[in-house]
């Protein structure tokens, strides 16, 4: 008989053991540890490693017995994190060893049950598929394959993915920051010439004033918060642009909380006073701006009247704020990612980047712009090109994807991480189910499977060797600390069965990832200096390394003293994307021009310090312990207007749908918005991470770059 | 021999938490029950609405919790730590009664009574976890009598608090630095310890008892995979309707960018 289950089993289960846990746990007497206890006559071995998560990429000890992991500690070599970690990233402990793990590879059957097969015939069936494409549409089946990013163990599973896609001349992997940190990554590489961050995070110690522009940094990287304190204790100014009250602001000296989505309002503010005031060196801001002359008439209607009424602001905090910056000799920005989650996000943040030309603050110590997500190292397309020769094909975006999708144009979705990172998420569901063939690499049943024709189950990082990349352009490097379970395989190891098997002749042969690293060294230029002996040596290492010995390059990108655009310069009215004078509410928010009246109040969704995304983190007891599943943050006078109470379920609706939640009352939101969380995940056992995706009934808004999460209208009606 | 004290600068402290796991983990407490704690309380002129105050047991001087053990199994050691022999444990669980901070509780696992003890079970000799992994440092730890340790140097230089619960007597060797809200802690039982207390909207949230799911889930994914019978089929799960809206208009650009997820 066929191994097979339902989801009906599944949620059968599920619910049989969710009634008995209420009633074991209310008795309050059983509670069971999930670490690992080895016997005590086991050895305990430290190995380095670090968290798959946010961009801090913390390197970590763990202590190694009996074959597992009992418990990570912060690596305190670590010149970035100085051996702190966050929650999240311990939880992987949990993780490796989750009673919840689906480690043997199946295939999902028409009829909606799950037939168990071999890890063999699995790479066997997407090969065949592959050929399969290639047969059928020659030079254009490139387009007829994509596949959504991050794969979650390293780098080098990156390269073996981009190779597995480049043997059919795909080049459609879609990177999952195109929802986060797309719109400032892509307006950083226009106006800069450097899509990420321009200098680096201990570089803000360097700076008169650090400006947070929407920059949760203690929520969302924790262990940057002692650079946050560090800065503080030297003197050095935080201000603080965020609507809502988090931890971050106790780190600050001065917190402005615009309207959500009124930011461009306050730069293009900035840029009219400090105009007005002549507070810039004329002769450097040409240096950078290359049509200088637009910018005075692109922000001249923003006067102090009209951006406080716009934003929210009183006069008095922007004269503060406005001061502050025609003052400081050496300012730091830090964008926050929700600038590019709305729909105006491209305006904004080009008015932030020309208001730090103008005041000088991008070349040089001290001065320039942070982001989060940033930090990639480059030479991984260099090295595919190597082997598949250079790539004409344009990369689409995820909007160009998903219509192929509806049009039954793609034959192949290779899965790996969430579809619910894309708004309007039942519609890419609905989109992903007109895929003949997907293919899910995770670790869970969840969303993903539920629309996937084949599941993989990979490896955790623990479970393989390979380098990690962070913020700084770090790398670290890890060797493989545990075995995986089952049939698990790291994501280099299936993309590369599936590469070997498509093409043989050109797909390279290496055993693991560090003949993938010696491949970068040999290749890219920018790597020659990453030996994997300094590599192993190192906590970190700051990519690029151009000659073997040579040291880490540290701050400023702009050491040549100009921009890196090919002209040296910015400019104000873009051809592609215009000025910076139409300023616009985000689409659909509640204040904007074709707004409904049935949905009053701003929706804003962000991470939680305990939570990574919409995926692995919600499938742990040990950040299911710190949660309360869906819930909506409600300013009092808001909750007073619409008779709530703590505690109250209230359903939370936009113009596209709606999705229960709890009422938590503060007043560290402003009354007119309410924030819930971006992290919850319908599939998950843990009750406390447990709700529809937020993206559920997000509306399907785009600019012309990346997706809208934050400031559509939405209303909250208790039940 | 070392005089170990922990003092916590408070006002640092963010409440992100990782202490709590970070010990959680290296001590082997299940997870809902914690041997530290983060105290919050609700404060408006406060940065970020609360005050935070991170616990742990006090280490007291003359404890109470010795006084109360029948077994003579908790004593308060000359390294200046209060610690708990298992082996003569009966877990008759007075001496978590005793205890004015609700520091101890009792490990269902082992049966017997559990708490802080510096990570000096686990890990002799290395600085304890919840120190280890907080990304402010507010936890400093060391031995008071080395005048060059750290915590020698901010308790010579800081002004030390003692956080007492009213007419407990209690002698803590804990030390907050310069400030901590609340400096004072009601009399007779404060709130208790597990984890959950910690939550923000505690109250308003049903505890569903996930640790146990955990430890029935290895059945459950065996289930998985080789379920006894084949159950009744049904369709894939189709997403509810959705309503069309904006319309992919514009050609956006895909530039590749570095962000990892
Ligand atoms: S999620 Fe980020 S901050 Fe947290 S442990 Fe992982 S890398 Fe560090």
């Amino acid at each position: 008989m066929q191994d097979a289950y339902s989801r009906r089993n599944f949620l059968k289960l599920s619910a049989a053991l969710l009634a008995g846990g209420a009633a074991i746990a209310g008795s309050g007497t059983r509670a069971e540890a999930i670490g690992h206890v080895a016997g005590p006559a086991q050895r305990v071995f430290e190995i380095k490693g670090y968290c798959p998560f946010c961009q801090v990429r913390c390197t970590y000890k763990a202590r190694v017995q009996g074959g597992r992991i009992v418990s990570l500690t912060g690596d305190a070599d670590n010149y970035w994190t100085g051996g702190a970690m966050c929650p999240k990233g311990m939880s992987m402990v949990e993780l490796v060893n989750s009673p919840y793990r689906i480690t043997e590879p199946m295939y999902h059957e028409a009829n909606g049950s799950w037939r168990r097969i071999s890890y063999r015939e699995a790479v066997g069936m997407v090969a065949d598929r592959m050929k399969d494409v290639v047969q059928r549409h020659g030079d254009k089946a490139g387009n007829r394959v994509a596949m959504t990013m991050p794969l979650w163990d390293c780098l080098e599973s990156e390269v073996a993915a981009l190779m597995a896609l480049r043997t059919v001349g795909c080049v459609q992997a879609l990177p999952p920051g195109e929802t986060c940190v797309s719109t400032a990554s892509n307006m950083l590489g226009d106006m800069l010439g450097v899509n990420s961050g321009t200098t680096q995070v201990d570089d803000i110690c360097n700076a008169r004033t650090l400006v947070l522009w929407g920059a949760n940094v203690s929520d969302l990287y924790p262990p940057y918060t002692r650079w946050l304190a560090k800065t503080r204790e030297q003197g050095v100014k935080i201000v603080y642009v965020d609507p809502r009250k988090t931890r971050t602001s106790m780190w600050c000296s001065q917190q402005l909380r615009p309207v959500p989505g009124t930011d461009g309002m306050l730069a293009l503010g900035a840029i009219a006073y400090i105009l007005n005031k002549g507070a810039y060196n004329e002769e450097r801001a040409r240096f950078q701006i290359e049509d200088f002359d637009n910018l005075k008439p692109q922000s001249a209607s923003a006067t102090m009247d009209k951006v406080a009424s716009i934003t929210g602001i009183s006069e008095e905090e922007l004269g503060t704020f406005y001061e502050t910056l025609a003052a400081s000799e050496r300012t730091i920005v830090w964008l926050g990612g929700s600038l590019s989650r709305q729909s105006n996000g491209i305006g904004t943040v080009r008015s932030i980047i020309l208001l730090q030309a103008l005041r000088d603050n991008l070349i040089g110590q001290g001065k320039g712009m942070l982001t989060f997500q940033s930090g990639k190292p480059g030479g991984i397309d260099e090295l595919v090109d190597h082997f598949f020769g250079e790539n004409a094909t344009p990369k689409l975006n995820f909007r160009r994807i998903r219509l192929a999708m509806e049009k039954g144009r793609l034959d192949i979705l290779f899965l790996n991480s969430s579809y619910r990172r894309y708004p309007d998420a039942r519609g890419v569901r609905k989109a992903i189910e007109k895929v003949p063939f997907v293919v899910h690499m995770g670790f869970f049943l969840d969303e993903e499977s539920e629309v996937s024709t084949l599941f993989i189950p990979a490896a955790f990082g623990p479970e393989s060797a390979g380098c990690g990349y962070g913020n700084e352009n770090q790398l670290a490097w890890r060797e493989q600390i545990v075995r995986a379970p089952g049939s698990c395989v790291p994501a280099w190891q299936f993309y590369r069965d599936v590469g070997r098997l498509v093409d043989p002749r050109r797909y390279p042969d290496f055993e693991g990832p560090e003949d993938i690293c010696r491949m970068m060294q040999a290749h890219v230029p920018s790597w020659k200096g990453i030996t994997m002996e300094r590599l192993k040596a190192s906590s970190t290492l700051v990519w690029p390394i151009y000659e073997q010995g040579a040291a880490e390059r540290k701050g400023t990108v702009f050491s040549e003293g100009r921009l890196l655009t090919p002209s040296g310069k910015m400019r104000v009215q873009d051809r592609v994307f215009g000025g910076i004078n139409r300023w616009t509410y985000p689409k659909g928010h509640p204040l904007g021009r074709k707004a409904s009246k049935d949905f009053p109040l701003i929706l804003l969704q962000g991470k939680q310090l305990w939570h990574w995304q919409q995926t692995l983190t919600n499938f742990t007891h040990s950040m299911g312990q710190f949660s309360n599943g869906r819930f909506v943050q409600v300013h009092p006078k808001t909750a007073a207007g619409l008779g709530l109470q703590e505690g109250d379920r209230v359903l939370l609706e936009t113009a596209v749908g709606g999705l229960e939640a709890l009422v938590e009352i503060s007043e560290n939101v402003r009354p007119d918005f309410v924030f819930t969380p971006a992290n919850c995940c319908r599939t998950t056992p843990v009750r406390e991470n447990c709700s529809p995706s937020i993206c559920d009934i997000l509306p399907n808004s785009w600019d012309r770059i990346s997706a809208q999460h934050n400031g559509t209208g939405c209303r909250l009606r208790k039940i | 021999m070392a005089h170990y004290i922990m003092a916590i600068d408070s006002e640092r402290c963010m409440n992100c938490k990782a202490c709590i796991i970070a010990c959680q983990q290296r001590n082997h407490v299940p997870y809902g029950l914690a041997r530290n704690w983060i105290r919050e309380t609700a404060c408006s002129t406060a940065p970020a609405g609360f005050r935070f105050q991170p616990g742990t047991c006090m280490h007291c001087d003359d404890p109470s919790c010795v006084r109360a053990c029948p077994t003579a199994a908790t004593w308060k050691d000359s390294d200046g730590s209060v610690k708990i022999d298992v082996s003569r444990c009966i877990g008759c669980g007075s001496c978590i009664k005793a205890c004015p901070y609700h520091a101890r509780f009792l490990n269902p696992q082992s049966g017997t009574a559990d708490k802080c003890d510096y990570c000096q079970g686990s890990t002799p000799g290395e600085v304890p976890a919840c120190v280890a992994v907080c990304p402010t440092h507010c936890r400093i730890f060391g031995d008071a009598d080395d005048p060059g340790s750290e915590v020698a140097g901010v308790l010579a230089t800081r002004k030390p608090i003692h956080v007492i619960p009213k007419n407990s007597g209690a002698r803590p060797t804990l030390t907050y630095l310069d400030a901590t809200t609340p400096e004072i802690l009601p009399e007779g039982p404060t709130e208790s310890r597990p984890v959950e207390a910690m939550r923000p909207m505690a109250k308003a949230v049903t505890w569903i008892g996930g640790l146990v799911l955990a430890a029935l889930g290895g059945t459950f994914v065996r289930q998985l995979l080789w379920p006894s019978a084949r159950e009744e089929e049904e369709p894939a799960a189709n997403a509810a309707g959705h309503r069309a809206s904006n319309r992919a208009r514009e050609e956006g650009t895909a530039e590749d960018h570095r962000g990892q997820s």
